[in-house]
């Protein structure tokens, strides 16, 4: 097969990047090897993997106390990958992601809610433990779009006040897949397990009111000081490939 | 890899997970879900204080250049007792109980405290540490002539103390820092009453050198004590051992009497529920304190509301306003011989406004002024207390105020002016004493409240709830209103290096300030502010 036919020079790339997993996995034996390649081979190969989930992300900036009870910030997450360059047990996966999550509470004693909506570039190498299982390490450069608004009764007119700001963010993460379908089904159903790091920049807050541009000098920003949206998250999914 | 070691690592990762989840269960303050609130506010010389108990501390409200606000969060104690602001306006002092830590008390052990926040060109804090107390004393009296001592004191509305001794007191002195600052308790000698009211006198001549003094009323008796060293102290007991009627004083007003003489200070008491009133003479007398106060007790003819030291052209006087007689009663001191002056009302206030409305400052004669009467109409008016046309002390001039007036405030840097505040709280007066003019001023809204201006130039007008303020040229009587979005529970005017600005605070949500340039009021440069109370950081 043209997969066989991989280079040996690609296939040591791909052993480097898929490294950690390889770590934690450990050592196996080189019948296995055969067996999995082989095992790998039978299976028609996956072009597109659509994926759902919920991710919960762990925010320690003071920033974000305004906004929730707790640090955790709950989130769903979308994701759309194109599984290529399978390699035996080593496969690669590219694709974007979108995770939306909010969270309210109230800020001494005034509504307040913060949304956070990233759009992720996502690359992702594999390893295929068995035929139903492989683990992941992630990498998911991207942007996020957040918004803090409070509302406030003492602010003029009982408007809201927001402020809308993007960060650069990037995520990196190690998982876990199983596959819940038939072998046999030619879609495949996965269910995923997922934890790392998501790092975002910080930025200070100024919450304004809504105003038409003539008045805007009148009304005076609320400061909330500095938010850093980052920090360890997992997430559970389920995945359906084809 | 087998399936164990395969499931073992499923398992880690749902662990993993699991963790962040758990840690993400909160470390945030308390304090974020207390509720924000503007209704303790107070107007301080350089800016506006609010006290946020729940978060411990005071948010200083500073304007500055193009109506901008700095905000500043200043620490106090832990649990909040009191707050008070001095005379003056500079300073707000703020009382604390503290913290007893358990043992494994997250939270540190803290003692009751007392903060001192100024707030002039910049903002300075000092902390006294109350180490002698365990339950602190939750009132304060703050020396109104020096703002040099405090004197706490119990209050039983604040304090949830199991056993307290209601006649302790706490003397501190400002001037010194708090390092070095000695805490003084004082326990009166009581006969049985608690403490009511404290008056500090301006320094008297007395026996043994010029002092001044603590004034304690309790509920049935009276302290007074030297200020310097509270142990000298002289109680004086209003019920006679041979009556079990209580008598409880209601007010004292204090004379030094002749300046070039030291046994002529006097201490005149009017009581809540009897028609007498009590002068002390405080006569010298070999001792500690130098002094004796000899008693007059004298029958005024009703239960008088107000009464205060005048001199007329028969000498010093103790004047009592007798509203059920619609008299005013005046007593000799020495004699206690009493003069009933007819009233055109049944006045129940008076104040001395001699220094404006009479000779100046030094006059040997007085001029008061008589307020706030029973009817709707009975307006003010002056009493001189010199003689008129062969009439002793009855010459009564009745100023054209057709409302009962509920409260004289002063002007200030405007000794001549009053604002005059009526019960109705429809209308309000701008009296001249000089001319003895009073210029009225017409509300569309009942209950009104004011504040004035540092430079006295004018008031402020405004309804606590509503949206309607009001500035009003004392001079002119222009009234200038403003554009008001939100309502409103405060209006201070403030004055520092920056300028003049009316900061309007406005309730609700994390609490809300509207600053216009107090000069031109203008609209169009105003800044709106919300949410002032919501930004942390907290503890």
């Amino acid at each position: 097969m043209n997969r066989n036919r991989m280079t040996r020079s690609r296939r040591g790339l791909a052993a480097v990047a898929l490294g950690a997993v390889v770590a934690v996995t450990g050592p196996r034996s080189a019948a296995a090897q055969g067996f999995l390649e082989q095992e790998a081979a039978s299976q028609k190969p996956e072009t597109v993997q659509g994926t759902i989930g919920v991710r919960g992300m762990l925010i320690r900036s003071d920033g974000y106390d305004p906004f929730s009870t707790t640090d955790m910030l709950p989130q769903v997450s979308l994701a759309v990958e194109h599984p290529f360059a399978r390699q035996g047990a080593f496969g690669f996966a590219a694709g974007v992601g979108m995770d939306y999550g909010e969270s309210g509470s109230t800020a001494r004693g005034t509504p307040s809610s913060f949304k956070a909506w990233r759009l992720s570039a996502v690359v992702e190498g594999r390893y295929y433990a068995r035929s139903y299982a492989y683990g992941f390490a992630r990498f998911a450069p991207g942007v996020l779009r957040s918004a803090a608004v409070l509302t406030d009764d003492s602010s003029p007119n009982g408007n809201q006040l927001a402020d809308h700001f993007d960060l650069i963010s990037a995520d990196s993460s190690l998982g876990a897949a199983f596959r819940v379908s038939g072998p046999a089904n030619p879609v495949a159903a996965w269910l995923c397990v997922e934890t790392g790091y998501s790092w975002a920049q910080s930025h200070h807050m100024y919450l304004t009111p809504a105003a038409p541009e003539r008045d805007q000098a009148k009304l005076a920003p609320v400061d909330l000081g500095t938010i850093s949206p980052r920090g360890a998250f997992m997430r559970f999914a389920l995945a359906i490939a084809y | 890899m087998n399936d164990k070691k395969l499931l073992a690592l499923g398992l880690l990762l749902a662990l993993a997970a699991a963790a962040v989840a758990t840690a993400g269960c909160g470390d945030r303050s308390p304090v974020w879900s207390d509720p924000a609130s503007v209704d303790a506010t107070y107007g301080l010389n350089g800016g506006v204080a609010i006290l946020d108990a729940p978060a411990d501390r005071v948010v200083l409200l500073i304007p500055g250049v193009e109506q901008s606000l700095r905000i500043e969060h200043v620490p106090v104690g832990r649990h909040i007792l009191n707050a008070q602001v001095s005379p003056r306006g500079n300073k707000l002092l703020v009382l604390s109980a503290g913290h007893r830590a358990a043992i494994g008390d997250d939270e540190a052990d803290e003692k009751p405290s007392l903060t001192v926040i100024e707030c002039g060109d910049g903002v300075s804090t000092q902390r006294y540490e109350l180490t002698t107390l365990t339950d602190p004393l939750a009132g304060i009296a703050i020396d109104p002539v020096e703002e040099r001592w405090v004197v706490l004191y119990p209050d039983a509305d604040r304090s949830l103390a199991f056993v307290q001794n209601p006649n302790e007191l706490v003397f501190l002195d400002l001037t010194q820092p708090p390092a070095t600052a000695s805490v003084v308790p004082h326990t009166l000698h009581s006969f049985g009453g608690r403490p009511q009211r404290l008056t500090f006198t301006q320094t008297l001549a007395l026996p043994g050198g010029p002092r001044r003094l603590l004034v304690v009323e309790s509920d049935q008796d009276l302290s007074i004590l030297d200020i310097a060293d509270p142990t000298n102290e002289i109680s004086v007991p209003l019920t006679s051992g041979t009556d079990n009627r209580r008598l409880s004083p209601a007010a004292v007003t204090v004379d030094d009497g002749d300046p070039t003489r030291d046994d002529d200070a006097r201490i005149g008491v009017r009581l809540q529920n009897d028609s007498s009133v009590i002068t002390l003479t405080l006569e010298p007398e070999p001792g500690t304190t130098g002094f004796r106060p000899t008693v007059n007790l004298t029958d005024v003819g009703g239960v008088p509301t107000d009464i205060a030291f005048v001199r007329t052209d028969g000498g010093l006087r103790l004047a009592a306003l007798v509203p059920t007689r619609s008299a005013a009663v005046l007593v000799d001191p020495v004699t206690s011989l009493t003069t009933e002056v007819a009233l055109p009302a049944r006045y129940q206030s008076l104040s001395l406004v001699t220094d404006v409305a009479g000779g100046g400052a030094g006059a040997a004669v007085d001029v008061a002024l008589l307020w706030n009467g029973t009817t709707a109409t009975d307006g003010v008016a002056f009493w001189e207390l010199g003689q008129t046309a062969g009439r002793p002390y009855r010459s009564i001039e009745t100023v054209g105020v057709v409302a009962a007036v509920a409260d004289v405030l002063p002007v200030p840097q405007h000794p001549n002016l009053r604002v005059l505040a009526t019960r109705a709280a429809s209308e309000f007066y701008v009296l001249d004493l000089q001319t003895r003019t009073a210029a009225p001023l017409v509300t569309s809204a009942s209950q009104i409240a004011f504040s004035m201006s540092p430079a006295g130039d004018q008031v402020w007008t405004y309804t606590p709830g509503a949206k309607l303020v009001v500035a009003t040229g004392v001079a002119d009587t222009h009234p200038r209103s403003l554009l008001i979005e939100r309502s409103v529970r405060g209006v201070f005017e403030v004055e520092n290096g920056d300028g003049r600005f009316a900061l309007i605070v406005h309730p609700g949500g994390g609490g809300g300030v509207t600053v216009y340039d107090a000069n031109t009021l203008d609209d169009d440069t105003r800044r709106l502010y919300s949410s002032v109370l919501t930004g942390g950081p907290y503890k």
